[in-house]
């Protein structure tokens, strides 16, 4: 991994408005994210209480050297960690609702949990793939849900990462869930 | 939606959310303006915005990264092989066997020899997780360890690691799995359920020491090259469940049941109680797959839901059937592998075998057999040729199942309906060539239907709503079976189609279409030509259509029906005419009548042919032409097939008939509506008779007539009758619909106009400001009904001199009026009257000429010559003329409709007393 100073550097080009140090960053913080989600949901697959939340922090901390940085820095970082996480849950998913039960007969199957899982890996998909029809109408809405659920962030945090009023984020947010909501159990 | 659209909603949507109630809708109502789609958009996010706060949709995502972290795991490769060579408690493990989601099965020997044949060691892949599973784990491990049988591989011990994961010591058995064992010895069908009856006797033996296996497949199921079985893993699938039920955590973690999915029963997958039954059918499957060799159910290439789906619902073929219909040279190979020839496989399954694999397969346990006992008890009785269990126990299940559950009185006519369908799959099983006889069972069904149709119908209020639970129960029953029927298209489709209107009756009219859909695509199979049941399936569907109002569609349906009728000819039944009969009746519903009057006529000459003279379906058929004909304004049309009907009905039907009623009740406003008040007024009190004599003095239905005799009293200047008419269907209607339902607008309109006739104008304001209060809240502001009081509201005015006031509320009858009439109809020529009579008043003679001119036109038009609302309109026209200085034109008019109101209200009506005035102005101004 880089080093912690690279990154926070990267972070400080991305707060004054450097396009080129996201693109840099996105996919450092994104493969640090699937690594640590990978490794830690299977170390620690029991403990149900490890959500994404943690992960994302975790990553955080690896990664940047936060005495150098104030709390909005932080705040776009989380945002960009809730991207990554969403492109990894749903990568995730579209691997499992591809996987058909072929020739290769698995002996034993969790049914359960694999039913489950495969309901909530298309509902994941069928909400990424309306999210990016929000983005083409309303970019910022869509944004709003990304960092707010798949990035679990709060709306004072979504507030300052977007540089909007709490206001704005409460109303983009309750919007959007209502345009999502339309979309998906209509 | 493109952006510019999003954006105007967006915009909209913004505001509104900080608007409440009536702002937020008079907001959009402003905003959106005319652009229905906008609106509809604006609403729609407007809704799912409130519905996904109320559902907290999106909040509570615990679950999602919950899940598919347990998902991320199953990517994990267990490094199991780190225990070879490792000492577990007194036992050393020397080699993996292999691993699978439960856990890793390694060989192992016990380190200090005390026993030294080999054994297999199970380590669990999960651990424990609390105290009491793990004292629970050892109990249960008791329980298995007291198993004894020969075909059951031992559990010799068991305990936890040191890292916490349970494992288990049992009997190693070398041998490969019964099936591959049946297929590489090449053994035949009795060689294979002697087999098969072994692994029976093992979990018989499990099943009265109360373990149910539960996870029984072929990899369970082994054949040591003695030639032994021996079903391994006991119970070790409920051995690892959790079992404080107050963890729902553990539960949804650990509490995953290890199933194989082609193995898994029904109630498996739905966490239902899991018994003895649940092994019957696992049995079942295996059994199916020795004997058939390949498994009942088509999973592959198909997803969990999928597959899901197919455990739940689908049932399964029999086995004979489902050889029989693999590719010859599969049947080839499977024969060759059981030592005879697809023929024979064939012949042997057919019959007691495919009874008794079904029932062994049933998707309810409680169908199945109850245990391996009995399973193993049907194959003997088989193999003694005694009857099985099996066989006869699928006709009943077919037939008598329900009758048995539901004790209503329904049901005796619910188990003829069954019974039948039980006895067409029964003809189904056994012989399925003798199609005629079928055909006849279908004619029974037929009849029994008709009658439980009947029950249905509704107007036995103690027959149960279908909303009752065995009803609907019952019916989704009948429909299953009639899914089932595979042999007999013809019976199928008929059967549906009567399910279809069972439905339809029930008022499930979306229900009801599949079905019919369903009858209508079989018997485009069946029959080439046209064919009656086609038409059947049209019909009724075009029913349910109208029913919901989908009345485009419901025309096209009948007239698709109508068509195939049509080219069948004549046939001695009611179906042809009913369908004409119900088409017009449709298009009197959306108000074309001119449409309706053909189709009338047509029902009319059909059953003409097919009734004898003066048969009660000619009187009803004639009745509703009349109506047609009445509606259309052919008045002396529609008054002679009126009196045709009434003379038929009366014959035929009695005094004491609703239907006859309805006549007498329509001929009654037909003759007011030609002005023939004196004819109508004896009608009118006979239909009012009738209707008491069927219905009681208070009933809704007597409303009607009670009002018409309201509106004759008044035209006929007896006030005093007139209101206390009125007063009693008030009184009526506020008993049976409340105080301020559309029909207490109406009678109070009605009433009012009374008083305004008498001259009571503050009695008749009043009326008119509840009616109008009353028919905006049903209605709308701009409900048709809404025209008379306003009209008559504005006459109040008119009276009192207070113009503007009048010509506001006429302002507002216009409005109503255009929106729902076209010009040309009565109610036109009326307000167009009280326009004349308002510019009298203000003295512009040239409007109230031009007023007048219009109402007399239309009038003219729809009334005949003699009635008095043209002759009213004429004096006032005289009136105006008068006063332009046209005598001559006056003086005729007046002259010519003085009688017409004279006659019935006398010689101090005011518009006749008025009149008279200026006739003797005139002659004394000559």
């Amino acid at each position: 991994m880089r080093e912690k100073s690279e990154i926070t550097g990267l972070l400080i080009k991305i707060r004054d408005g450097s396009q080129e140090a996201y693109e840099q960053l996105f996919p450092l913080v994104y493969s640090e994210l699937k690594r640590l989600a990978y490794g830690k949901l299977q170390k620690e697959r029991d403990d149900i209480t490890y959500t994404e939340t943690a992960l994302v922090h975790e990553v955080y901390l690896k990664m940047v050297d936060q005495t150098t940085l104030n709390a909005n820095d932080k705040n776009h970082f989380m945002a960009i960690a809730a991207r990554c996480m969403r492109q990894i849950l749903v990568d995730h998913a579209r691997k499992k609702t591809a996987e058909k039960r072929g020739g290769d007969k698995q002996d034993v199957t969790y049914i359960d949990e694999l039913l489950k899982a495969r309901h909530e890996a298309k509902e994941l998909i069928d909400l990424d793939e309306e999210l990016a029809k929000l983005a083409e109408l309303d970019e910022r809405m869509a944004q709003v849900v990304t960092l707010r659920f798949f990035g679990q962030m709060t709306v004072d945090a979504t507030a300052d990462a977007l540089g909007v009023s709490e206001r704005t984020i409460k109303r983009d947010w309750a919007k959007a869930r209502g345009w999502l909501y339309k979309e998906l159990k209509n | 939606m493109d952006q510019q659209k999003w954006k105007k909603v967006n915009e909209i949507v913004d505001t509104a959310l900080e608007l409440k109630g009536q702002q937020r809708d008079t907001f959009i109502e402003k905003k959106c303006k005319d652009d229905e789609a906008l609106k509809s958009e604006v609403t729609r996010l407007l809704e799912s915005i409130e519905q996904s706060g109320t559902e907290g949709f999106l909040e509570n995502t615990k679950d999602f990264p919950g899940h598919l972290a347990a998902d991320f795991s199953k990517e994990e490769q267990e490094s199991a092989s780190s225990l070879v060579g490792k000492t577990i408690d007194q036992y050393t493990i020397t080699k993996l066997i292999g691993h699978g989601g439960m856990g890793s099965v390694f060989l192992a020997e016990r380190a200090d020899e005390a026993y030294n044949r080999p054994i297999a060691l199970k380590v669990m892949r999960r651990g424990m997780d609390t105290p009491s599973n793990v004292a629970r784990f050892e109990r249960e491990r008791n329980i298995l360890a007291n198993l004894d049988h020969p075909n059951i591989a031992r559990l010799l011990d068991g305990g936890v690691t040191e890292a916490g994961l349970p494992y288990l010591v049992m009997e190693y058995v070398e041998g490969i799995s019964l099936l591959d064992y049946c297929d590489s010895k090449k053994l035949n069908i009795d060689k294979r359920l002697s087999l098969f009856k072994e692994v029976c006797q093992a979990v018989k033996h499990a099943h009265t020491n109360a373990t149910i296996h539960r996870d029984l497949k072929p990899s369970n199921i082994l054949v040591t090259d003695e030639g032994n079985v021996k079903v391994l893993d006991f119970g070790i699938a409920k051995l690892l469940e959790p079992e404080d039920p107050e963890s729902t955590l553990l539960q949804t973690r650990t509490g995953a049941r290890m199933l194989t999915l082609g193995y898994a029963a029904p109630e498996q997958l739905e966490s239902k109680a899991i018994t003895t039954a649940t092994d019957s059918y696992t049995l079942g499957i295996l059994l199916y797959e020795l004997l058939v060799g390949v498994h009942p159910f088509d999973m592959d290439d198909k997803d969990l839901t999928q597959i899901e789906q197919i455990i739940r619902s689908k049932e399964p073929s029999l086995p004979s059937n489902k050889f029989s219909n693999l590719p010859t040279e599969t049947q080839k190979k499977l024969a060759r592998k059981r030592n005879t020839t697809a023929a024979a496989i064939l012949k042997l399954l057919s019959g007691d075998l495919d009874a008794i694999v079904i029932k062994a397969l049933r998707k309810e346990p409680e169908s199945r057999y109850s245990s391996a006992e009995q399973l193993l008890e049907d194959l003997q009785r088989r193999e003694q040729n005694l009857p099985v269990i099996a066989r006869e126990d699928t006709f009943r299940y077919n037939s008598s199942k329900f009758i048995r559950r539901h004790k209503t009185g329904i049901s005796v006519a619910a188990g003829f309906l069954l019974l039948i369908i039980g006895f067409t799959v029964f003809y189904t099983w056994q012989i399925t060539e003798e199609r005629n006889k079928a055909r006849i069972e279908a004619q029974k069904a037929e009849e029994v239907t008709e009658f439980l149709t009947r029950i249905f119908e509704g107007s036995n209020p103690s027959v149960p709503k279908s909303d009752s639970i065995p009803v609907r129960h019952f019916l989704e029953t009948g429909v299953k079976r009639i899914n089932e029927i595979e042999e007999q298209p013809e019976v199928k489709a008929a059967l549906m189609t009567t399910m279809g209107r069972v439905y339809s009756n029930l008022g499930q009219y979306e229900r009801s279409d599949t079905l019919h859909e369903e009858a209508l695509k079989l018997s485009k199979k069946i029959y080439k030509d046209p064919h009656e049941d086609l038409a059947k399936s049209y019909v009724m569907m075009a029913v349910n259509e109208k029913e919901l109002d989908n009345f485009a569609a419901a025309e096209s349906l009948y007239k698709k029906g109508i068509n195939i009728l049509e080219k069948l000819g004549n046939r001695p039944d009611s179906l042809y005419s009913s369908s004409l009969s119900n088409l017009a009746l449709l298009y009197e519903e959306i108000g074309e009548h001119q449409k309706a009057i053909p189709f009338h006529k047509k029902a009319v000459a059909l059953d003409k042919k097919n009734y004898p003279e003066g048969h009660e379906k000619i009187g009803i058929s004639l009745n509703h032409l009349a109506v047609a004909q009445d509606k259309n304004g052919n008045f002396q049309k529609a008054l002679k097939n009126y009196e045709k009907a009434l003379k038929i009905l009366k014959n035929q039907l009695g005094n004491d008939h609703q239907r006859t009623a309805i006549t007498t009740h329509n001929i009654a406003i037909l003759y007011r509506n030609l002005g023939m008040i004196d004819r109508a007024m004896p009608m009118m009190k006979e239909a009012l008779k009738m209707k008491k004599a069927i219905y009681g003095n208070e009933h809704i239905v007597v409303v009607s007539s009670l009002a018409g005799m309201g509106h004759l009293y008044r035209e006929t200047g007896q006030i005093e009758k007139s209101i206390s008419s009125f007063k009693k269907t008030l009184d009526i209607v506020s008993n049976t619909h409340g105080d301020s339902s559309m029909y207490s607008g109406i009678m109070m309109f009605s009433l009012g106009a009374t008083y305004l006739q008498d001259g009571s104008f503050s009695k008749a304001e009043q009326l008119f400001r509840k009616s109008i209060h009353i028919l905006e809240r049903v209605l709308g502001p701009e409900g048709s009904y809404l025209a008379i009081p306003k009209h008559m509201l504005g006459k109040v005015f008119l009276k009192q001199e207070k113009l503007s006031e009048a010509q506001n509320e006429f302002r507002e009858t216009k409005s109503i009026l255009i929106k729902h009439y076209e010009t040309s109809h009565p109610y036109y020529a009326g307000l167009m009257k009280s326009l004349g009579r308002l510019k009298i008043a203000q003295d512009s003679l040239q409007k109230a000429h031009f007023y007048l001119n219009k109402s007399i036109e239309v009038f003219e038009q729809k009334l005949p010559d003699n009635h008095w609302k043209l002759a009213e309109s004429r004096l006032l026209f005289g009136k105006v003329l008068y006063h332009q200085g046209n005598y001559d034109e006056s003086r005729q008019l007046l002259q010519q409709s003085i009688p017409n109101i004279q006659k019935f209200r006398g010689d101090d009506d005011p518009y006749v007393k008025s009149s008279r005035e200026i006739l003797n102005l005139i002659s004394s101004a000559e």
